[in-house]
Formats: C-alpha cells, structure tokens, sequence
C-alpha cells in the first residue's frame, strides 16, 4: 500500500524539472505544498481502498494478509527467554545460600533472573539456572468498562520483547485460558490476543456470561515479563553480576556463564507466519485436532533449524512393525544451539536415550503432553543428507558462464540449502521444482535455445528423520557457452 | 543549461507576503489531510483570554515556514476601526498590512 509521503515524495522528486517551482519548494511555499499534499493524500486514500479490496484467499503473500492470518490464528509476537546454567564460587570462608528470583546482569548488560536456590558450602562450587527477562508491573485502572475489556501490553522502550503476563487485581489473581475454554461465568480468566498490527491485548470476559467483566474503578495491575530473545548470547565463562548485593556475603560470590541450556526465541518471524499460514485449520492449541502435531511444535518452537514429526505408521513403513511404536509420537530435532544428536549415516539411525535429551527436546516433549499426554514420545537422531543435484546449463555466449554459475548456485541454494524454509520441512528438491525455479529465476535461460539438464541424486523415502538439504559441495554445476545461429541482419 | 541558471530567481519579500496572503485567505483544514489555514474569523467571536489570538499568531509561521526565518516580532495581528462602524482586522508582516477579508 502506498502511503501519502510515497505520493508526496514521487511529486517532489519531478521538481528538479520545473526550476520556478523548484524555487518555491526550498521556501517550502504552502501554495505549492498543499497542493501537493492534498492530492497525495486523496491517492493515499484511493491506495489504502485497493489495498482492503484484494484479498488473498488461497496464497498468502502480502505482509497485511499474513498479519491478518497470524492474528486470527491466535500467534502472539512474543520472545522465549534464554535459559542458562551458571557456575556460583563461592569465595568466602562461610556457607552462603542464593534464593531463586535473584536479579544478575549479564557481560553484555542484559537483566537475568535466577530460577532456583542453591546452597553453597565455604571455598565450594555450586550449579544455578536462570532465565533472561526482567519483569515490570504496570497497574491500568479501568475507566468505561465494556464487555471482553481489553488492556493493551506496552512496548518495551529498551527492544526487548513480551515474554510472559501475570495478571491480578485487589480481588482476583486471573488465570490464563485460551479462548475462554472451560470457563464459569464469574471465574476469573484473561485471555492474550494479537491484533493485525502485532499489538498485543489482555482481554477479560462479560459479566453474567463467562469470565470476569472488570468494573469501573477497578485497579488491574499486569505483571510484564520482558526478553531479549536470540540477543541473549552470553560467552562460555563471561561473568554474571548481582543487580544489587542483598547480604554481605554476597560480595564473596563468583558467576560465571557454564552452559546455555536452551537458546532463546525471538518474537516469530515474517517467514514462519508465512509459513504458517499455509495451514487451512483454525483450532484451539489445547486438543491437537486430526494430528496437527507438527503445526503445534512448528508455531510454539519456531525457531528450530531442522523439524520432522512421525507416527507408527511412518515408522513402522521404515523400521518394520513393532509393539513399541503403538500410540507413539517419534520426533527428530536439532535446535538453534545443535547440542542435539546428529548423525551422517542413515543407516545407523538410533533412538535417543532419556538422559541423552536436551533441554529442547524435552520441553517438545512437554508441549505435546499438554494438548495429548495419551502419546508417548521417543527422539531419533537427526541423519544429514546431503542430496547431490547436478546442473548443466548452455547459454549464449552473451552471458558470462561464470556469473551464470554463481547465480544458478544462489537460486538453488537459498531455496534448497540447509537453512532454508524447505529444509526445515523436509521438502524433496524435485526435478519439476528445481526446473521451474531456475528457468524463471535466471535471465540467461530464458532466451530460445538454451538447454538445461538437471539429475537429483536418489533420496530414500523411508526414511523420516533425514535431514535433506542441497550443499555446497554436493552440488554440481557446469555451464557451457553455445555458439548459436541468432536470426539478425548485419554481421 | 545557461538558461536555466537565468531563469533561477531568488526569493524576496514580496513573495513571503503572498504566501502569508494565502494563508489569510484560507481557512484552517480547507486542503485534504492537512490542517493549514487561519481561524481568524473565530478571532472575532471568542473571548479575548481564550488566547485564539495569540494561537493564529504562532500558528502562522507554523504553516508558512518562510515567516519563521524573520524576527519573532515580526507578525502582529491589530484590529483598525474604519468610519463609521466597521473594524478591520489585520495581519501585518514585518510592518506590510494585510487586511484578513470578510468573505
């Protein structure tokens, strides 16, 4: 959609011809400015009109419609904090004790809050984990109450993003339902929805019909918490500092960074709401309709670099059949951090054990046991697979082979590569889809005459965990110049 | 391209006075999405210490950015007492009298 400074600016650009105008421009004359803008602004007008009337209802491509996709889905823009396991000295000749909820500053100035206590004897080591968010209470008094009423989340002034809400007022704590499910009237219940400019609401229920309607005069307070995301990256043994010391003792304690345990989230992306807005069905995250497995960790884990869900019947089309695999999920991952088990020979596939499972895996576990626990789950190690294709491409001699090369080995990759949308989903690269792509994508093949010859290496169809992707390496491409008759006149 | 450099005028003062004569005649919000104009015609029947006065006085340079370039004092908004019960009100620039038009 095209706003009013767009037609204003294209107005101003063609100035330069007409130097009389020109000169009235640099004093900024309204005589000339407001007529400029009064027409810009009755094209922005017409502009935002088309804008509404095309819809899309199939493939969804304009950033509006994906907005409007996400919002109705329910997908909250909102950031997984990073979780890390800290290493506490203690220096000191005294036993000291930490309280979960202690507020530390990371090497690179960002707030953490430590989720567990830890005792820690003189002169001794201890292990803590903690979360990176910091909370804020922001406390709305409600004025013309009406029903569904909605508080509007603010944004965080220093970039982070929503992490988590608590709210509770004077009377009631209010518990979080997704869309009211299972609510009395007169239980107190808020539900979090997005609108389709990505700002984010609590929303109440009406009175004498479900939920809570608060009153007039009403003080909410919402207790915020805010992250970093994916920002949060603190070094391999950087130091942790206390935000303020509570005890003498504190002074006496080293943190320093051990581990990251899971990596954190940033709010979800323009590409995966892309990507999710493939999927026809609207339904309520709490009972996972027709086995929409995938949808749910997809959305929920958004960030993953490689994801492929499967029942018994997949697994038992590859593995043969067995007792084990009935009324169970199998699942192969590997996060943004790649702790998780990969491996490079299909044929050694395994499945992961209990105590093997990284805290990623086991909070996958976790989600599918809360909208299904009648599922058991099992991890199998992701298996790379590089698939070869080989392209050989002649074109004019007008082209540069070796440009042409470079450009064919972007196409491919960027839509085939490891961290591309169709490696994430195990899409096969296929001769029709390779073709199609490179034939619209690059100039050169475009013109008559040219040939294009392409073989995609056998990829084994069984076998679900693979994690196929087209590389560097096992992609081979040879461009050859043709000497071709052009029907022209002259020389 | 010598031409063109001819054709280059700098601006003067009587084109800021024509600029300030459009505002004058312009009501305020007349042009689409913009809220340019002067409500001086209200001037005249509101209160004086509703301060409308004043708020035309400062919203002029406002809306005509060429004003700003001159001293603060120079817009001053007078009203004139013309035989036998007519009272013109006047916008002058820099000491140039405009007379703000009734229509």
């Amino acid at each position: 959609m095209l706003t009013r400074e767009d037609f204003k600016q294209a107005g101003i650009d063609t100035l330069a011809n007409y130097p009389e105008l020109a000169v009235l421009y640099r004093m900024r004359d309204p005589i000339l400015m407001q007529h400029l803008d009064a027409i810009a602004t009755m094209l922005a007008m017409y502009s935002a009109q088309l804008e509404v009337g095309i819809m899309e209802p199939f493939l969804k491509v304009r950033d509006s419609t994906i907005f409007a996709d996400a919002a109705m889905r329910g997908i909250i823009p909102a950031a997984t904090p990073a979780k890390a396991r800290l290493k506490v000295k203690n220096l000191g000749n005294e036993a000291h004790h930490l309280d979960a909820g202690r507020t530390l500053i990371d090497s690179n100035g960002l707030p953490w809050i430590t989720i567990s206590a830890v005792d820690i004897g003189a002169n001794a080591d201890a292990m803590v984990e903690a979360n990176q968010y910091r909370t804020t209470a922001i406390k709305h008094t409600v004025r013309d109450t009406y029903p569904f009423y909605a508080i509007e989340i603010p944004k965080s002034a220093d970039g982070a993003y929503l992490a988590g809400i608590y709210v509770y007022s004077d009377s009631h704590i209010f518990v979080f339902r997704d869309r009211y499910v299972n609510t009395w009237s007169g239980d107190p219940v808020f539900h979090v929805e997005a609108d389709e400019k990505q700002r984010v609401y609590v929303r109440f229920g009406v009175s004498g019909v479900v939920g809570v309607q608060p009153n007039d005069g009403d003080e909410i307070t919402l207790q915020l918490g805010y992250s970093h995301g994916a920002e949060a990256q603190p070094g391999h043994n950087s130091p942790f500092s206390f935000s303020y010391i509570q005890h003498p003792l504190d002074s006496q304690i080293e943190l320093t960074m051990d581990a990251v345990l899971l990596s954190g989230q940033n709010p979800i992306d323009m590409a995966t709401m892309r990507d999710i807005a493939r999927y026809p069905a609207v339904y309520n995250r709490d009972a996972v309709y027709l086995g929409e497995f995938d949808f749910l960790i997809r959305s929920k884990f958004h960030s993953l670099k490689y994801l492929s869900v499967w029942n018994e019947g997949a697994e038992e089309r590859a593995r043969g059949a067995s007792l084990d695999s009935i009324n169970r999920l199998f699942i192969a991952c590997v996060s943004p951090l790649e702790t998780e088990a990969i491996i490079s020979d299909r044929s050694l596939s395994y499945k992961i054990t209990e105590e093997n499972l990284t805290d990623t895996q086991k909070s996958i576990r976790q989600t599918i046991w809360d909208a299904d626990d009648s599922y058991k789950v099992s991890f199998y190690a992701a298996v790379r697979f590089p698939v070869t294709v080989t392209i050989t491409a002649k074109v004019s001699t007008n082209y540069a082979p070796a440009d042409v090369k470079q450009q064919i080995k972007d196409i491919v990759l960027s839509a085939y590569g490891e961290s591309s949308t169709a490696a994430k989903r195990r899409t096969q690269p296929t001769h029709q889809d390779l073709y199609a792509l490179i034939t619209s994508k690059v100039q050169a093949l475009k013109s008559g005459n040219t040939e294009l010859i392409l073989t995609v290496g056998e990829i084994p169809v069984n076998t679900p965990e693979i994690w196929m992707y087209v590389a560097p390496n096992t992609l081979q491409i040879t461009v050859e110049t043709l000497k071709t008759l052009v029907p022209k006149w002259g020389y | 391209m010598a031409n063109r450099r001819i054709q280059e005028r700098i601006p003067e003062g009587h084109d800021v006075l024509e600029q300030v004569g459009h505002w004058a005649r312009t009501p305020a919000c007349a042009y689409l999405g913009s809220t340019y104009g002067n409500r001086l015609k209200e001037v005249l029947f509101t209160p004086f210490n509703s301060g409308l006065a004043e708020e035309q006085a400062e919203k002029l340079p406002e809306d005509v950015p060429a004003v700003s370039m001159l001293p603060s004092d120079a817009v001053q908004l007078y009203v004139q007492h013309v035989d036998p019960d007519k009272t013109h009100l006047v916008l002058a620039i820099a000491g140039n009298p405009i007379v703000v038009e009734a229509k």
